[in-house]
């Protein structure tokens, strides 16, 4: 601890790290691998540059993190569509500065359709995407948080939105003098009602008027370079929960929830599931610099912040991380959620595993994946790519500061993703050019979203990468004899979109838990499809914990297919309860 | 470092002839008949604290502190109010390196001396040996202000500052300091090491221990520097020999029982940190890793004790009171727990608020006065 006090008092920074060096690589495995990426973003149309801040430097915090990126079927029509949120610059932003949706045609070929979406909005400072179908129409509406004010874009099943935030009571009134940071969102249902209730996590107070500037204080350094304040030493903002009246219109409930209090961090990207198992929807925001957020909840509309108790709100030194971008998986195969973390650089992006009672153990260094430590992390997901049946993770990097590689050319602004292999065991293994060309390509990446973008049933990646095009990383899978299933969720109690909802899948004799989450990765959403390699596997058993609170188990044979699980078509199997787990 | 200060203490003379003789002796430089009278008079009268005293400083005068130290405690046993005796015995233990122990001795003589310059530079220079620099700081500034024509003290200070104070206070007082290469190199170091720039701070570390290499300050911190910047490999040789070549280093010792844990050996590990404990009194940080050692093995009643006494010492340490929580968590002490937990959020908060009025007081200053 001293040490550590040591090294920080040699210079401050605005953004938590731990100093920490990478652990030593073990020896290749030299097993094959299968799944190869290939950046196609130009053929397939994804062209629109997404300006964000300034190319050479920041001079604010505002212009460094953003990056929603939201997978998703707006059309109905079988093809995961693409929307991109786009930013703005401090003086004259360019007028195609406007967050894009990309229609699927099918065959990875994209096509703009923001317009005629009814989804163009002067330029602002979008940050990130949620996706729910709020009103259980069927049509998958789109929440889009802003420096300024937050959208809801409520889906008319006519292939356009309108921005609804205003009428269903999710802005602000009156107006406060500075606006709103909003930042990670989630769609959650809370009380079991069947309607996606909203929280909205902040990131900080933000007046872009009285800000200092790169290198006035010592928040406003990097490794002795001058870079863009904060968080440290900015204001803290806090978070709020809407709950969904279920006419189409929200009620703020973050006082009397519980959330409001919780106003002495940097919230980012929120992830809903039921952490614990007691059928009850939690709330867990990755918070930057200071303690990431755990809200359980106590089955009242109420939620108790249980982020330190449960483990993952610091690190195994009790110091805090940026926490940016989270990965929800079964990393270990024992049924249960795990989380991955990402960090900023110095520092270990954090693999806790769950030990089905919410309790979380940090086994970042056992598991191997704290092997690089100087690039920047965001996005991520857990995914098996290659099939084999065990979740790998991928990270999209970037470093935060454009500035600053011309005096730290160590830590370049535009560097690799990462892709960890699981081994088995929940023990890792880093994948650099055996995964393909796109993972030896550059960008400053912000938010990852994950999915079968060409319905060949293995898992695409869209990197939003800061003032450059995105990449669509297209996944060339020789399945060799390996099997899928895509699991397509539909609540009937439950929300219509099943967020929340648990699978767990028993194949081949392992057993691996998913979760369908409205935002996950870094401020992005995934496409809502529940996907799973099942190796050599040819049947599958599926147990759906649906967050009205009903278990239920299907049956899955074939595979290498979309299956469709309707809430109450299957074989009912039990009721979760507050503190019971359903085997 | 340490300059020795021998005070001869006259006091009430219950045998005229042998105590008044022996000092007659010991003035004029005659020890071994200072030593014979002093011997005579204490087996003639085991009680007298001064006659244990002067023989005590017959030694000492001759550089036997390891015989003197027991001398002196023995004159203190037979006397405890005898002020003067704690710095003599203070100067013998600095002597031995037995650093700890002299900085206790010189806290109870200050006491009654608080204007005593030289003991406040001694407890100073004590207290950095055992690595307590603002301790040493805090002290060494007192001297100064009490003594400020003494010079030797200005290289002091400046260390001192350059380890654990202000660089600019630190480059100001070697400012002043007449030319010591290699003490001037070690302070240079400190300040680069401070202002962020470690690879040139390494650079002149290891400068002067290329030039001086049993010069232990130095040893010591290019050993630190390593270990800041994860080179284990590095850091361990060094701080090995930097205890070896100070035995009384407690901060070195504690530093090296972390390394020594993380790399897989934990019980040298705990070996180390105990040292350390040993060697410097109120020392929290070890008995912090001693708790995260003890808790990972699972021995929970021990990592309690000693996370509980890192508590006493460091309550505002987040990390101890993270680490306690869990395990009062693991014992199943749900409330002491929660209360712990509930301590962790509470200073993290307050991290935040500090750092945020920081930067608010920054930019009023900044603006400066309104205009009428």
């Amino acid at each position: 601890m001293a040490l550590a006090l040591a090294a920080c008092a040699a210079w401050g920074q605005g953004i938590a790290s731990r100093g920490v060096k990478p652990q030593a690589k073990p020896k290749a495995s030299g097993m094959p691998w299968h799944a190869k990426f290939t950046n196609v973003a130009q053929q397939a149309g994804l062209t629109q540059v997404l300006h964000y801040g300034g190319t050479e430097k920041s001079d604010y915090v505002l212009e460094t993190s953003s990056g929603g990126v939201a997978i998703f079927d707006y059309d109905n029509d079988g093809w995961m569509d693409i929307f991109l949120v786009v930013g703005s610059k401090v003086e004259n932003p360019p007028p195609d500065a406007v967050s894009r949706l990309y229609r699927n045609l099918g065959g990875l070929k994209f096509e703009d359709v923001t317009r005629k979406a009814g989804l163009w909005r002067e330029p602002g400072w979008a940050q990130g995407a949620a996706i729910g179908d709020y009103n259980n129409d069927g049509c998958m509406d789109l929440f889009v948080t802003y420096w300024g004010d937050n959208a809801l874009y409520r889906n008319n099943c006519d292939g356009t939105f309108t921005d609804v935030a205003e009428k269903a009571g999710l802005l602000p009134s009156p107006r406060p003098r500075v606006p709103r940071w909003g930042a990670g969102a989630t769609f959650v249902d809370l009380d079991r009602d069947g309607f996606l209730d909203l929280y909205v996590s902040n990131y900080i107070d933000f007046d872009l008027n009285n800000t200092p500037k790169p290198g006035e204080n010592p928040n406003c350094n990097w490794k002795g370079v001058p870079v863009s304040c904060g968080p440290r030493g900015l204001k803290t903002a806090r978070h709020w929960l809407y709950r969904n009246r279920g006419d189409g219109t929200f009620e703020d409930i973050s006082v009397r929830a519980g959330i409001a209090k919780y106003d002495k961090s940097f919230g980012m990207s929120a992830v809903a599931f039921d952490v614990d198992d007691d059928g009850w929807q939690d709330i867990y925001n990755a918070c930057d610099s200071t303690p990431s957020l755990l809200f359980r909840n106590n089955g009242d509309l109420t939620f108790t912040e249980e982020g330190i108790e449960r483990g993952i709100a610091l690190n195994d030194d009790g110091m805090e991380q940026a926490g940016m971008g989270l990965g929800i998986g079964d990393v270990n195969l024992d049924g249960k959620l795990d989380i991955f973390k990402t960090h900023f650089a110095d520092d270990t992006h954090v693999l806790y595993v769950n030990d089905g009672k919410g309790m979380f153990r940090d086994i970042t260094l056992k598991a191997g994946v704290g092997v690089e430590t100087r690039r920047v992390g965001w996005g991520t997901g857990i995914y098996d790519f290659d099939h084999d049946g065990l979740p790998d993770t991928f990270i999209g990097t970037g470093c935060v500061y454009p500035e600053t590689e011309a005096a730290l050319p160590a830590y370049p602004y535009k560097t690799r993703p990462m892709l960890f292999r699981n081994l088995g065991d929940a023990r890792f293994e880093w994948l650099e050019q055996e995964a393909g060309p796109a993972m030896l390509e550059k960008h400053s990446v912000r938010g990852a979203a994950f999915g079968d973008l060409d319905n060949d049933g293995d898992i695409d990646i869209v990197l939003w990468n800061r003032n450059e095009a995105p990449s669509l990383l297209r996944n060339d899978l020789k399945t060799d004899g390996r099997n899928w299933v895509l699991l397509r969720l539909e609540g009937t109690k439950s929300n219509r979109g099943a967020f929340g909802a648990r699978v767990v899948l028993e194949y081949g004799g392992k057993r691996q838990a998913k979760a369908v989450l409205s935002q996950a990765s870094f401020y992005s959403a995934n496409d809502p499809r529940v996907h799973f390699g099942l190796g050599e596997a040819t049947r599958a058993r599926a147990t759906v914990y649906w967050p009205s609170g009903v278990a239920e188990v299907f049956e899955l044979e074939p595979v290498n297919r979309e299956a469709v699980l309707k809430e109450g078509a299957g074989r009912a199997v039990g009721r979760t309860a507050a503190g019971q787990s359903l085997p | 470092m340490l300059g020795v200060a021998l005070i001869l203490i006259s006091l009430a003379v219950p045998q005229p002839d042998l105590l008044g003789d022996g000092q007659r002796a010991f003035a004029r430089g005659d020890l071994d008949r200072a030593e014979a009278l002093f011997r005579e008079h204490v087996k003639r009268f085991p009680g007298s604290a001064e006659g244990w005293s002067n023989l005590a400083a017959v030694h000492a005068r001759r550089g036997q502190y390891a015989e003197a130290v027991p001398l002196y405690e023995r004159a203190l046993k037979a006397n405890p109010k005898l002020m003067p005796v704690h710095f003599n015995l203070a100067v013998s233990l600095g002597q031995l390196k037995r650093y700890a122990d002299a900085a206790a001795h010189l806290r109870v003589f200050l006491k009654s001396y608080p204007n005593e310059a030289r003991a406040r530079q001694l407890l100073g220079l004590c207290l950095m040996e055992s690595g307590d620099p603002r301790g040493a700081l805090e002290e060494l500034e007192k001297s100064y202000r009490l003594n400020p024509n003494d010079g030797s003290i200005l290289y002091a200070l400046a260390y001192a500052h350059a380890r654990g104070g202000d660089e600019n206070q630190a480059a100001a007082y070697l400012a002043k300091t007449e030319s010591n290469p290699v003490q001037a190199k070690l302070i240079e170091g400190l300040l680069l090491y401070r202002r962020g720039m470690w690879a040139e701070a390494k650079e002149v570390f290891s400068e002067v221990v290329r030039r001086k290499p049993d010069f232990q300050p130095a040893v010591a911190a290019l050993g630190r520097l390593e270990l800041l910047e994860r080179n284990d490999a590095a850091a361990i040789p060094l701080l090995e020999r930097a205890v070896s070549l100070n035995p009384q280093d407690a901060e070195s010792a504690y530093q090296l029982g972390v390394l020594y844990d993380r790399n897989g050996d934990s019980e040298s590990g705990k070996k180390m940190l105990k040292r350390a404990l040993a060697l410097r009194a109120g020392y929290g940080d070890p008995h912090y890793q001693l708790g995260r050692i003890y808790q990972r093995e699972g021995k929970l009643d021990q990592a309690l004790a000693e996370l509980e006494k890192a508590r006493a010492l460091l309550p505002e340490q987040e990390a101890v009171r993270m680490a306690l929580g869990r395990v009062y968590q693991a014992m199943g002490r749900t409330a002491e727990a929660k209360a712990e937990f509930e301590e962790v959020r509470r200073l993290k908060a307050r991290v935040v608020e500090r750092d945020r009025l920081r930067v608010e007081s920054d930019s009023l200053m900044k603006e400066g006065p309104e205009n009428p």
